[in-house]
């Protein structure tokens, strides 16, 4: 039972079919997958072998066709959309390829939205914030916009933004695959000091070599199914 | 006071103010004696001739139309004045409030046409915070929210603009000589207020559905 809780991300038989028109494309196809906690695992593939579509899955931002999810040990499928939204907001924190901030809402204000979404009174949250922007190290770009900041500066605030709630895991979907490589060996070092020093599980999905050897396990996805682990 | 008449500038003396018909130029009549207008403004003959009679003014007019039938005459007593005048009001009322119906009815068409605009604009917005944990429930009270702010400030606006809008008309007909007594009625204005509020919230019904069923990552892409 304790080995079952300390894999914070299980899939059982994963599968995902998509209907396009008369024709069915299986993206994924029993996928079993184990992360413990405070793993760092990179998982690569080709365009198209399903490899975002898993994170997506993990993230409970799409619905499997057949299979189990378990986060933390609770099953994803038997979750409302409340619950599994709590789980989004509480235990998981998303980091996208395009950032996907809020663009009228500044540095501050985008880190604290899973905070607000949560019910909870942003005042009692401003050390966790200056602690936070001191750890991606944008404290003096706090009332900035997203417009005036760079790609990798957006990227940092997207992981601020993930790491608010203290989610014991975090995605990300291509974190580097926007940046150029110096900036993105910098959003890089910053999410392995995370894994290392808060002790996050990461899951990444990349195309890069160079990226996924951040992680201390690959798991390749090759047409619809993992291949190694 | 002096009146510039035909035969030159005569001064006359205001004897008193009666109140005048508005139904008949406006109000913008005096009265002056006969004599004195055959002279000073050198014309025998009149082409309107307003008289007071002690019988009943329907029965007057049959007897003025029978003794003066050769000479077609167009005689009208005041109660049949302001019934005439009252039925043309009533259809340019009639035109005005259809304008006013098709403008309430264009109005509604943009206020649905601009909130699906704005939820399909933010979209990917909505979809940004669905992902990081935003309730199906809250983001149906967020919408619900906006567009009941949005009434209400409309609303109130409409209600405001209305009252300033009768108020500058009423002096610009005034100046324009058509002086024009404009009654606001509370309860349209109060009606007005909710029927506005209400049609914001009932058109925020189908970007609220359109959003409890979009697929995350899909609007997440969309651009």
């Amino acid at each position: 039972m304790e080995n079952h809780i300390e894999n914070v991300i299980e899939t059982r038989n994963l599968c995902k079919t998509f209907q396009l028109g008369d024709t069915s494309v299986e993206v994924l196809k029993d996928i079993n997958i184990s992360i413990k906690k405070g793993e760092f695992v990179s998982i690569m593939g080709p365009s198209g072998s399903g490899k975002s579509t898993l994170l997506y899955l993990i993230g409970g931002l799409d619905k499997p066709t057949s299979g189990s999810i378990k986060i933390n040990g609770k099953e994803l499928s038997v979750m409302n959309d409340k619950e599994e939204s709590t789980m989004r907001r509480q235990e998981i924190g998303f980091v996208f390829q395009f950032y996907n901030l809020i663009p009228n809402l500044n540095v501050e204000e985008n880190i604290m939205l899973p905070i607000l979404l949560d019910g909870k009174k942003i005042k009692n949250y401003k050390d966790k914030l200056n602690e936070i922007l001191e750890i991606v190290g944008l404290e003096d770009r706090r009332k900035h916009t997203p417009r005036e900041l760079s790609g990798g500066q957006q990227q940092r605030v997207a992981i601020a933004r993930a790491l608010i709630n203290e989610p014991d895991i975090i995605l990300a979907d291509e974190p580097i695959g926007n940046l150029d490589s110096k900036t993105g060996t910098d959003i890089m070092i910053l999410l392995k000091k995370i894994n290392e020093e808060k002790n996050k599980t990461i899951v990444q999905v990349t195309h890069s070599t160079e990226a996924a050897e951040y992680g201390n396990r690959i798991i390749k996805v090759k047409d619809g199914k993992v291949w190694n682990q | 006071m002096t009146l510039n008449m035909k035969k030159g500038e005569r001064k006359y003396t205001v004897l008193g103010f009666f109140n005048a018909l508005t139904l008949m130029y406006n109000g913008q009549y005096a009265l002056i004696a006969q004599k004195y207008y055959k002279n000073d403004m050198d014309s025998p003959f009149y082409d309107e001739l307003a008289l007071k009679t002690s019988k009943d003014p329907e029965e007057m007019v049959e007897i003025l139309n029978k003794k003066f039938k050769r000479n077609y005459p167009y005689i009208n007593s005041v109660n049949q004045l302001r019934k005439d005048i009252m039925q043309s009001n009533s259809q340019m009322m009639g035109l005005l409030q259809g304008f006013s119906f098709m403008t309430v009815i264009i109005g509604i068409f943009g206020v649905l046409n601009n909130l699906l605009i704005s939820f399909l604009e933010r979209k990917r917005q909505l979809a940004i915070m669905r992902s990081i944990g935003m309730e199906k429930k809250q983001n149906t009270k967020m919408l619900f929210i906006e567009s009941l702010t949005g009434g209400l400030i409309g609303s109130i606006t409409g209600v405001i603009g209305g009252i300033f809008v009768n108020y500058v008309i009423e002096h610009l007909l005034e100046a324009m000589n058509l002086p024009m007594n404009i009654h606001l009625s509370p309860s349209l204005f109060v009606s007005s207020f909710i029927i506005g509020t209400m049609v914001m919230v009932m058109a925020s019904i189908s970007p609220n559905l359109k959003s409890s069923k979009y697929n995350i990552i899909e609007a997440i892409k969309y651009e």
